[in-house]
């Protein structure tokens, strides 16, 4: 007679419950004293590259006097949407997400690293491939890394267009999810060629996560503008100019374990116009 | 006490009716049987009698109150009445022995006072399912899981719980299909020392004729969805019995 | 023969896994969290399915209602339910959680619901004839009746939720999930394998905890503090009513561009295409496999060993095991299907297995007593008795998998997912409830033709 004992500690552990549950709001305060900052997975989301950036979060939470959690969202829309609902209060987002984030929810541009300004996408094959120019990709299996990226498909694509390639007509193309994994599928051959943000792209080749001897550069983009540091709409000036004054006081020599988890080497001011041309490309491509 | 009266079922997916015009009275006290071949409507006139099957015409009540037209609560309140004994599929193995022989209160408990039940049965309670088992001779089998009883002790606790639903009515459905002789014989005899010792009016079909000749004051015969005869025991004849053997 | 050699060598990048314990350090809390939200999940599910399958279980007025409601519930994804979840709750476990509770109440419910509809009728019947009210007829009949087999689904839904909560992990809702998806995306494998591998164990735990619970039901009673102390652990971030609001009218009506439209039925049929191929590879892989993991048929040493097997099998769910296939077979719905079918493989391996082990010991018993082998016994014996529960799970496995397939094709292996995942990633979301309108229809069309076919196997529930 297994049912008499089952509902008994049942209504003991409901009772339980129930108390414990009346004390929720209180908990939820608690968890609401933090700044929560979030970066989108330009190179993986996982416990361990949140944890290689904890000289960043230290930094962060020493300059501005909050605690700072960070989070690193599994993909770019989830990113968007964190800001939009209020989840965080800081992100780091690349120029495609930025534009999609500032017509939906207001966000507010704060400051970028001085290469974004000036940012390039690579077009990479095999070293033995015969592919030399854009034009060579017809016919081609090709890579773009996540759909919402602006390196690794807005940009690349309408460079594609505009020498003449149709990449819905000339090319086999689809989508990797992330840059690591465009550069992995080109060494291997997966696809003939993809296109890659530059930064990573140095970053893998310099830490030999891909051999630089397999892999050749054989376009790079015009420069364009790209990754910037925003903060939701309603967020409080204070907390905002806080957060910006960190990023604008890194200095290089002294600050480098912090400015090399940023991949940069110093910071400015960003402004939502420096964003119009981006805006014009993105509304072409229906992507916004 | 029950009266059946010009009763008509017939189901939706065969043509003859399962019963036609069957007219019967049960007084309290009185112990009938219902003799027949199988697919004759026994099964059936239990059903319509317990409210459980739809009625095209005549109605079947009990005390007076017809059966058929009640519903929801009321409906539950005149089922109370009627204690049902059915062959020994009827049981819910998985709980004790105290638990099934008290299901037979549940028509008169609250949901919450079944759950309270299942939690911590009163000493009360646990007392007059104790007194309901000494009476059908099994009192040691009190806290017992009801799947390792035998054939005759489930038919045994089947008849406690009917004892502990007090009813007015006792209807059994081929009570002993699947008993040996000598079990039959004793389920036989105790519900018809209950039915005498509680005036309750006992309905019983069975397929063995020779021990409804024994056991019970009146035998009905049923052919066919219809009653072929309707006659104290002691005045029935071979010829009465040869459709049934 | 090139492709094959790409496929080898990056089977080959996934070992050895990684199993330092400066790594082992980090994946501890996401470990902890996947247990719990999946044991949060459970504890919603069960409050609330149970009430719901014994108000159909008891057919009380509008039963029929509650089942379709629950069906339609049951049609929308998990995956997709977490999406909504991230927008509604925020990020985090609490998104993840509020996932699972939806998902599987509808399915705890519809299930309890259908097996009280097909329990014996006649003690219930016995029990109605007291006059007891509709509660008390659960209490003492339907629960009791039907006991093994609510624990047994109980269990194996609770090993879903387990392998479920990876699968909202991967859209932002916390646990080992954030932690796989973003280590294969990383192209981390080693590290990919040792969450695989934690993943596999925690489901042989769970397998073993649903047999101790079988045996002793109120060992059931540990999800409880596990999931309320998560529930506590992880409030939602923000709970912006309005902003849920605006967001989810935002999506509507659901809308799609002629162009998308005119693509829609080759969308639909791929996606077919790969929950047909998935089920079959999956049948024909789990029938041997579960005979080999019935310990009434063969040795249990090798039932041990078949069964671990079937424990990593069903451990990675499709959406990972197509993260693997898509970069060894390459994109498209062949990754898909072979997806489907080696995780549907593992499922119905150890349901087929336990439907082997519940056949009726008497039939068998008495084959083995003419002195039969052990092989005219399983053919005899064995198998016929248990190919009704085997038709049950493979039509249930097929109506899965249909909702399954969408959710592969939003990593790539194609089909109606992949148009929903994109739509999705560029905010078009009228274009994306479109898509899950069309989903959602897909896995109901499943669900009827399914159950359509169940009866006419005579598997169905008694309606009287």
């Amino acid at each position: 007679m297994p049912l008499p004992m089952i509902s008994r500690r049942l209504l003991v552990e409901g009772a339980g419950a129930a108390l414990v549950a009346s004390m929720l709001p209180i908990a939820a305060r608690a968890a609401g004293a933090a700044i929560r900052v979030g970066m989108i997975p330009d190179a993986g989301a996982t416990q361990v590259s949140v944890d290689e950036k904890r000289p960043l979060r230290e930094y962060l939470a020493s300059k501005t006097g909050y605690d700072v959690n960070l989070v690193i969202p599994t993909n770019y829309n989830a990113t968007v949407e964190a800001l939009g609902n209020g989840s965080l209060d800081f992100a780091y987002l690349g120029g495609l997400t930025y534009v999609q984030a500032h017509a939906r929810y207001g966000v507010i541009p704060l400051v970028q690293r001085s290469s974004d300004r000036r940012f390039h996408s690579l077009f990479i094959t095999q070293s033995d491939s015969a592919v030399r120019t854009l034009a060579d990709l017809r016919g081609k299996n090709f890579a773009f890394g996540d759909t919402n990226s602006t390196s690794g498909h807005l940009m690349p694509y309408y460079y594609m267009q505009k020498s003449g390639i149709d990449p819905e007509r000339d090319v086999k193309y689809r989508f990797t999810g992330n840059h690591p994994a465009t550069a992995k599928a080109v060494e291997a051959g997966i696809v003939d060629a993809g296109a890659i943000d530059e930064s990573v792209f140095h970053a893998m080749v310099d830490g030999k996560q891909i051999d630089g001897s397999k892999v050749r550069v054989f376009y790079t983009t015009p420069p364009f503008v790209d990754y910037v540091w925003v903060a939701r709409k309603d967020l409080d000036a204070q907390q905002r100019q806080a957060l910006a004054q960190a990023f604008l006081a890194l200095k290089d020599p002294r600050d480098k374990t912090l400015l090399d988890i940023l991949r940069g080497k110093e910071f400015v001011r960003a402004d939502d116009a420096e964003y119009d041309t981006l805006r014009g490309v993105a509304r072409k491509l229906s992507m916004l | 006490m029950l009266s059946v009266i010009d009763l008509t079922v017939r189901y939706p997916s065969q043509a003859a009716p399962a019963l036609q015009g069957i007219c019967l009275h049960v007084a309290g006290g009185e112990r009938v049987a219902v003799v027949g071949p199988s697919g004759g409507g026994k099964t059936t006139l239990f059903r319509a009698v317990n409210g459980s099957v739809l009625v095209q015409s005549g109605y079947v009540a009990l005390e007076g109150e017809r059966v058929g037209e009640a519903r929801g609560a009321k409906l539950r309140a005149l089922r109370r009445r009627i204690a049902v004994i059915a062959q020994m599929h009827d049981l819910v193995d998985r709980l004790a022995v105290y638990q099934n022989v008290m299901a037979g209160a549940l028509g008169r408990w609250s949901s919450l006072h079944a759950l309270r039940f299942l939690l911590r049965p009163s000493g009360a309670e646990l007392a007059e399912a104790k007194a309901a088992l000494e009476r059908v001779g099994i009192p040691e089998k009190l806290r017992s899981r009801t799947s390792d009883l035998s054939g005759g002790q489930r038919q045994r606790v089947a008849i406690a719980r009917a004892l502990v639903q007090r009813p007015t009515v006792l209807l059994a459905d081929e009570p002993v299909a699947s008993l040996d002789p000598a079990r039959s014989e004793q389920i036989l005899a105790l519900l018809c020392d209950l039915a005498r010792e509680r005036g309750l009016a006992l309905l019983c079909s069975l397929h063995q004729p020779e021990l409804a000749m024994r056991y019970f004051d009146r035998i009905v015969g049923l052919r066919h969805g219809r009653v072929v005869f309707d006659r104290p025991a002691a005045k029935i004849e071979p010829e009465h019995l040869v459709f049934a053997s | 023969m090139h492709t094959l050699t790409i496929a080898w060598h990056t089977l080959l990048a996934f070992f050895p896994p990684d199993l330092s314990p400066s790594y082992l350090r980090y994946v501890w809390l996401p470990v902890a969290q996947t247990i719990g939200m999946a044991s949060a999940g459970m504890v919603v599910a069960l409050s609330l399915g149970i009430p719901l399958a014994i108000y159909v279980g008891t057919r009380a007025p509008g039963w029929q209602g509650i089942v379709g409601l629950l069906s339609a519930l049951r049609a929308i994804p998990d995956l997709t339910l977490a999406i909504l979840a991230v927008v509604i709750v925020g990020l985090g476990p609490a998104a993840g959680m509020a996932a699972l509770a939806v998902f599987y109440t509808a399915m705890v419910g519809k299930v309890f619901a259908e097996l009280f509809l097909a329990a014996p009728q006649a003690p219930l019947e016995s029990l109605r004839a007291t006059g007891a009210p509709r509660l008390a007829v659960a209490l003492f009949g339907l629960i009791p009746l039907t006991l093994a087999d609510l624990l047994t689904f109980g269990s194996y839904s609770f090993e879903c939720a387990m392998r479920a909560s990876v699968i909202v992990g991967a859209v932002g809702g916390g646990g080992i999930g954030t932690e796989l998806v973003g280590a294969v995306n990383g192209l981390d494998y080693p590290r990919a394998t040792t969450l695989i591998i934690i993943l596999a164990l925690l489901v042989a735990s769970v397998d073993t905890l649903g047999w101790l619970i079988r045996k002793n039901p109120r060992i059931a009673l540990v999800l409880f503090p596990v999931g309320v102390a998560t529930m506590l652990l992880n409030p939602p971030q923000v709970f912006v009513v309005r902003h849920a609001f605006v967001t989810f009218a935002g999506m509507l009506p659901p809308l799609l561009n002629p162009k998308a439209l005119a693509a829609l039925p080759a969308l639909l049929w791929e996606t077919l295409e790969i929950a047909v191929g998935g089920t079959a590879l999956a049948l024909l892989l789990a029938l041997p496999l579960a005979l080999g993991a019935a310990r009434n048929v063969v040795h249990t040493a090798i039932t041990a060993a078949v069964r671990r097997v079937l424990d990593v099998a069903r451990a990675v769910p499709e959406i990972v095991w197509a993260l693997i296939f898509v970069v060894m077979a390459g994109i498209g719905p062949l990754a898909g299907a072979l997806a489907l079918g080696i995780h549907s493989a593992g499922v119905l391996g150890k349901l087929f297995a336990e439907a082997f082990e519940n056949v009726d010991t008497a039939p068998v018993r008495a084959l083995e007593a003419t002195g039969a082998g052990r092989l005219p016994v399983v053919a005899f014996g064995i198998f016929p008795l248990a190919i009704g529960p085997i038709a049950v799970h493979t039509m249930f496995r097929l109506e899965w998998n249909v909702r399954a397939a969408t959710v592969v094709g939003m990593i790539g292996a194609g089909g109606i997912g992949e148009a929903l995942f994109n739509a999705q990633q560029h905010m078009h979301y009228q274009e994306m409830m479109a898509y899950i309108a069309a989903t959602w229809l897909l896995v109901i069309l499943a669900d009827v033709v399914g159950e359509r076919v169940r009866r006419r196997l005579g598997w169905n529930y008694v309606t009287t």
